[in-house]
């Protein structure tokens, strides 16, 4: 056993011992560890470098409180940053690393930054590294960014496993200390569905290990029955589970720490499970953390929280000092000190700040044989790289000074109870005087919300326990079952009495450092107020305080206590910053889950996605969908590819898959009415075998989205949408019917997966069909242009419409999803006396262009059916939706955009997004309009695009350009009409 | 569109074997199963219409479930009643109850379907980590039916047609991604001791 270990029974089997490193050295725990205690009972008390100033550091706190011991575990891929010393607990093997340190962790050359502290005060961003010039800062910045910052991330993928799941129950209880299990015990014997959380691997909160009692029974018998007890009734019990934040709807995300390093066993084990947890109600029992003291090098290794000296002894057997200094400004930390002195530390002085103490208090200081100096406070800690002495002086008389050897010095200013998650709520904390803290306000709780414990007001065990089991009780009434018996817990010890007499700011050094994380001093503390940053969000900001990923929990109510005194402000009246989630950090990987990679979003396949595939295909996701861009044949770029199979279409045929567009059922007696109200043109006329283009608008008379409706039957309709805005339209048309026309017998079902859906298209299209199709006409009489026909095979019907996007003769195909790949090969084969070629997306948006067909870089919920040059499509003669605020003069004027063709004058490529100005390059001038879509034609061989530009400047006689200041692009176009080819449509109507 | 230089060739999807066939993963606690297409009918009535659409339905020998939720589960399929004017029916063909009465829609999404099952002791947990539905809770009995996003962002009709077995529908172009969705997170429960 170390030094450092004292022969005392804890949390620790001293029979398994575990192999681990730090930095490269081998050092011995045991299980039961963390890494923390471990490396504390190896007299290693140097874990880290601050922030800023890189100052070494060492344990400060017991747990998530921790500010500095922040270590790396694992290398590669699999490395973890940032995580707390005082959380992990070893596991054979562990790889731990220090951070923020060059080249090591007892030689940092960074830790020259102390020398220059006086220009890395508070607001040192905005002051200090502003000049000599303007851009000064980007010189400094890549500097300061490598200076700064705690741990490095992996950028290798991550190929460990994490979970995702769900929970429900009738009460969700946050903290699994004395208070939580008190009240999970009320609430399951109750028979409601309970789920407990702690982020701790053991029961009990704080008081694990502590040797107290609870009416009779010690402690840790009590937090063991009661344990077994909870399982036993059926309640869930999730430790090292943080609940990191509450959210709308009782819902609550946890993260459940189920390993810390990857398995080697070749099972791909889950490192990680988030937790969605709906609960009817909740039971925040989440503790307090304490606070630290102000003086000078307070942040020295050695130097630590009262209650985490006696939590290393208690839990862990480890002695965090053999020359035990313990300083304090209320009576909590006596017990601390009582706990210390009876395992048989060396408790050599106790320092109290205020002006007398209790009888109980001095007894105690007495029986230990501690110096007890009341009225006394610590000016400053002494040492290097770990505490080796005390400076103390009488507050009255600052004359009267001593220097008391100690290598640990425990410091209590009080209990701060954790708030946090009541703050993601909404619900500011109050103050407490008899506290001197901020709890929360159980009048001011959601009727589904409930504390206990510390964050109730209440520190003494016998009240936190009862206060417990209370709130299980009152959340049973609610939930209509019957309460068990109330309970009455005793304690046998219990040093609450007075509470937390404040620092005297004047009283204190500068340099005292109030965030340890961020190095935040006293001293910028002042110097904010005096620059006028006297609320609480300011001075977070601009001192950085409670901005690390401790959420200034050792810091906040210090810095609030002083801000009270340096601006005269009451502290009832001070609302602390407000927390919100992750109340600890938590990873991507347990949030992201499974979905990474090809699966970071649902992905969406047409039924021939195989043969695309198959043939090499270059795909490119379209929202959700994957789509071929283009079929490049060996050594063919994409560029060549499109034009290829743009110029196949326009000179022979060419097939496309469009089973992306949407497709609605819309059926019913009124299918036809619906359909005239949401479409800007008439569609209850529309013949039985016939399609129609139509235009859906927004209320507000912009366009919502186009396509064509099939007339398929008297009461059946199939309305097809863009690939992109199916899901919007399909959300529309409900809308409409459920809230404005609920009288009329329509209905929608999505049919977007029951049909497989191809575009045949180009001067060959019909013999394509004719073939494939034998015994069926296709001649312009018996399928004229917007004709829909359906041909009854043996496997299923087949629709064929004549409809163009391309402006080529054209032919949608659409046959149930299962017959989609043999419909394509057969197609394909009847084609190749044709010269048919499949064709992509790309080509397909070359066609369109060319013919000034709109698509989704025009409808792009800024337009009106002006700007797009198809007001010919708004009926005179009936309402549709969207067309009183259609009328609006606004929509009319010179300054309103039309849609245009555009030609790059010098033939070079045009940038979609690019702005249409008068101007040349040094003097563009302003914005008259933007280009939507681009391309280059290969039947005109040269780069077009569309683009919508103010009817005011297509008045003017003056050349225009297609700026892209971003890129330094500027080009020279035309303005022509955005049908391109073929206006009249003779192409189409072959 | 951009007509620049080309992108990298983005990588197509692996195909996986067994697209439209039966195929099986798990082990005795749980299996998913991927199954072929079948039958699959949208019926939809308007409330005053309802009354006659549950009669023709009838005629056919089809019961037609009462309450939004309610399922009917049958060797040869299943009726679930989805919305307060809608019924899905899976394998039993509700086609021939046209009437022309103009009083109900029928609506054959027969292609337009993925089905998959999930079945064995742990079937629920393993259903419960795909949805965000109390699965646990006070509730009724199986067969039930809900409809509801998968944790994947994947909209889901969900058919817990008895205790440990469930059967689930997707529209059908979510079907391969759905299918790895279920396998990585039915591989939780092959590895005992992380339960």
């Amino acid at each position: 056993m170390t030094s450092f270990r004292i022969d005392k029974p804890s949390g620790v089997d001293f029979e398994k011992p575990v192999n681990f490193t730090f930095d490269g050295r081998t050092y011995r725990g045991f299980a039961g560890d963390t890494v923390a205690s471990a490396l504390l009972a190896n007299g290693v008390h140097l874990f880290g470098r601050s922030f800023k100033y890189h100052q070494p550091r060492g344990v400060m706190g017991a747990h998530v409180e921790e500010a500095n011991a922040l270590i790396t575990i694992g290398r590669g891929a699999h490395a973890e940053p940032n995580l707390q010393a005082t959380t992990i607990p070893v596991t054979e093997g562990m790889e731990v690393y220090s951070q923020n340190r060059w080249p090591s962790l007892k030689l940092d050359l960074l830790s020259i930054n102390q020398l220059a502290a006086p220009l890395l005060s508070a607001g040192f961003y905005y002051k200090t590294f502003m000049g000599p010039t303007k851009r000064s800062w980007m010189l400094y910045e890549p500097f300061i960014r490598r200076a700064a910052g705690l741990g490095a991330v992996s950028t290798s993928p991550d190929d460990q496993a994490y979970e995702k799941d769900h929970r429900f129950c009738d009460v969700l209880i946050i903290g699994g200390g004395v208070t939580g299990i008190a009240a999970g015990l009320a609430a399951a014997r109750s028979g409601l569905r309970v789920i407990l959380v702690d982020d701790r691997n053991v029961w009990g909160g704080q008081m694990a290990g502590v040797d107290d009692d609870l009416s009779g029974q010690p402690l840790d018998q009590w937090i063991s029955h009661s344990i077994r007890e909870l399982r036993e009734l059926g309640a869930e019990l999730l430790s090292r589970t943080t609940a990191f934040g509450v959210y709308d709807g009782h819902v609550h995300g946890a993260v459940q720490r189920l390993a810390d390093v990857s398995s080697h066993d070749g099972v791909r084990r889950p490192l990680q499970r988030f937790l969605k947890i709906v609960a009817k109600h909740s039971i925040l029992a989440t503790g307090a953390f304490e606070n630290p003291m102000l003086f000078r090098n307070n942040s020295l290794p050695g130097v630590m929280l009262a209650d985490t000296a006696r939590h290393f002894m208690d839990r862990f057997s480890v002695a965090c000092g053999k020359q035990i200094v313990i300083y304090t400004n209320n009576d909590s930390a006596y017990g601390a000190a009582r706990r210390l002195a009876e395992a048989g530390l060396n408790v050599a002085a106790l320092i109290d700040t205020r002006p007398s103490v209790s009888a109980a208090c001095q007894s105690l200081a007495t029986h230990i044989g501690a110096s007890h100096l009341v009225g006394w406070q610590v000016e400053k800690a002494h040492g290097r790289h770990r505490v080796k002495a005390v400076s103390v002086c009488k507050i009255d008389d600052q004359r009267q000074k001593q220097r008391i050897s100690s290598d640990c010095l425990a410091m209590s200013g009080g209990w701060n109870p954790v708030v946090h998650l009541a703050s993601h709520m909404g619900m500011a904390p109050v103050y407490s005087e008899p506290m001197g803290a901020f709890i929360v306000d159980p009048d001011n709780l959601p009727s589904h919300c409930h504390v206990a414990g510390p964050v109730a007001g209440t520190l003494d065990l016998p009240s936190c326990v009862n206060g417990g089991f209370a709130a299980g009780m009152e959340v049973a009434r609610q939930l209509g079952s019957t309460p068990p018996d109330p309970i009455e817990a005793t304690a046998m010890h219990g040093f609450i009495g007075d509470w937390p007499m404040k620092a005297d700011v004047e009283t204190l050094s500068e340099k005292a450092m109030l965030d340890f994380q961020n190095d935040v001093t006293l001293g910028d503390i002042k110097l904010a107020v005096v620059e006028g940053y006297s609320a609480t969000e300011h001075l977070k900001r601009y001192t950085t305080l409670g901005m690390g990923t401790d959420q200034g929990r050792t810091s906040n109510i210090n810095a609030i206590s002083l801000l009270t005194q340096l601006t005269g402000q009451q502290i009832e009246n001070i609302r602390p910053t407000r927390f919100r989630p992750p109340f600890t950090p938590i990873t991507l990987g347990a949030l992201v889950g499974h979905h990474v990679g090809d699966h970071a979003q649902p992905t969406r396949l047409t039924p021939m996605h195989d043969w695309h595939a198959a043939q090499g295909a270059m795909m490119v996701p379209v929202g959700l969908w994957w789509r071929p861009r283009a079929y490049l044949k060996p050594g063919e770029t994409l560029r060549e590819a499109y034009i290829r199979e743009a110029g196949n279409v326009r000179e022979n045929v060419g097939i496309c898959d469009v089973s992306t567009l949407g497709k609605i059922a819309v059926q019913g007696p009124d299918a036809g009415v619906f359909l005239d109200r949401v479409y800007t043109n008439n569609f209850a006329t529309l013949p039985v075998g016939k399609a129609r283009y139509g235009l859906m608008l927004r209320d507000d008379g912009m366009v919502l989205d186009d396509g064509t409706s099939w007339r398929l039957g008297e009461n059946d309709y199939l309305m097809t949408t863009t690939t992109g805005g199916a899901g919007a339209v399909m959300q529309h048309l409900e809308r409409l019917h459920n809230l404005y026309w609920p009288d009329l017998r329509v209905s929608f079902v999505s049919v977007t997966g029951q049909w497989a859906g191809m575009s045949v298209a180009g001067p060959k299209s019909r013999q394509v069909l004719g073939k494939a199709f034998s015994g069926t006409d296709f001649s312009d009489a018996a399928l004229p242009i917007m004709g829909v026909m359906s041909i009854k095979t043996a496997s299923g019907t087949i629709l064929v419409a004549r409809l163009s996007f391309s402006g080529e003769l054209a032919y949608e195909v659409f046959c149930p999803a299962c017959m989609g790949t043999e419909i394509w090969c057969d197609l394909l084969s009847h084609g190749a006396d044709f010269g048919i070629q499949p064709y992509g997306t790309e080509a397909l948006g070359a066609l369109r262009i060319e013919k000034g067909h709109v698509a989704g870089g025009e409808l792009d919920g800024r337009v009106s059916p002006y700007n797009l040059r198809l007001d010919g499509m708004l009926s005179k003669k009936k309402w549709f939706f969207g067309k009183p605020l259609l009328e609006r003069d606004g929509l009319y004027d010179d300054d309103q955009y039309r849609l245009v063709g555009l030609i790059s004058e010098d033939r070079q490529p045009l940038q979609a997004g690019a702005h249409v100005v008068f101007g040349d390059k040094a003097s563009p001038g302003p914005s008259q309009g933007w280009v939507s879509s681009v391309t280059y034609s290969p039947s005109l061989d040269e780069e077009i695009g569309l683009a919508l530009v103010k009817k005011r400047a297509l008045e003017k006689d003056t050349g225009m350009y297609a700026a892209n200041p971003v890129a330094g692009i500027h080009r020279k176009v035309r303005i022509v009409s955005h049908h391109f080819l073929d206006p009249e449509g003779h192409r189409m109507r072959l | 569109m951009s007509a620049v230089e080309p992108m990298k060739p983005v990588p197509p999807l692996t195909t996986e074997p067994g697209k439209a066939g039966l195929q099986q993963i798990g082990n005795n606690d749980v299996a998913a199963m991927r199954l072929p297409p079948g039958r699959f009918h949208v019926v939809t009535a308007w409330p005053d219409s309802l009354d006659r659409c549950s009669k023709a339905l009838s005629r056919l020998g089809l019961e037609v479930p009462e309450k939004v939720g309610d399922a009917i589960v049958t060797a040869e399929g299943s009726a679930m009643r989805v919305a307060p004017g809608r019924w899905f029916f899976d394998g039993l063909d509700p086609a021939p109850a046209a009437d022309g009465s103009e009083q109900f829609v029928i609506t054959d999404l027969s292609d337009g379907m993925a089905m998959f099952s999930i079945h064995g002791e742990k079937a629920t947990r393993l259903a419960q980590k795909l949805i965000m539905v109390d699965l646990s809770g006070d509730r009724p009995a199986p067969p039930v039916v809900m409809q509801t996003g998968s944790s994947h962002g994947i909209g889901l009709t969900m058919l817990w047609s008895e205790r440990n077995q469930f059967k689930l529908f997707c529209e059908r172009s979510y079907e391969r991604d759905f299918w790895h969705m279920l396998q990585t997170e039915l591989a939780e429960f092959t590895i005992d001791d992380t339960i």
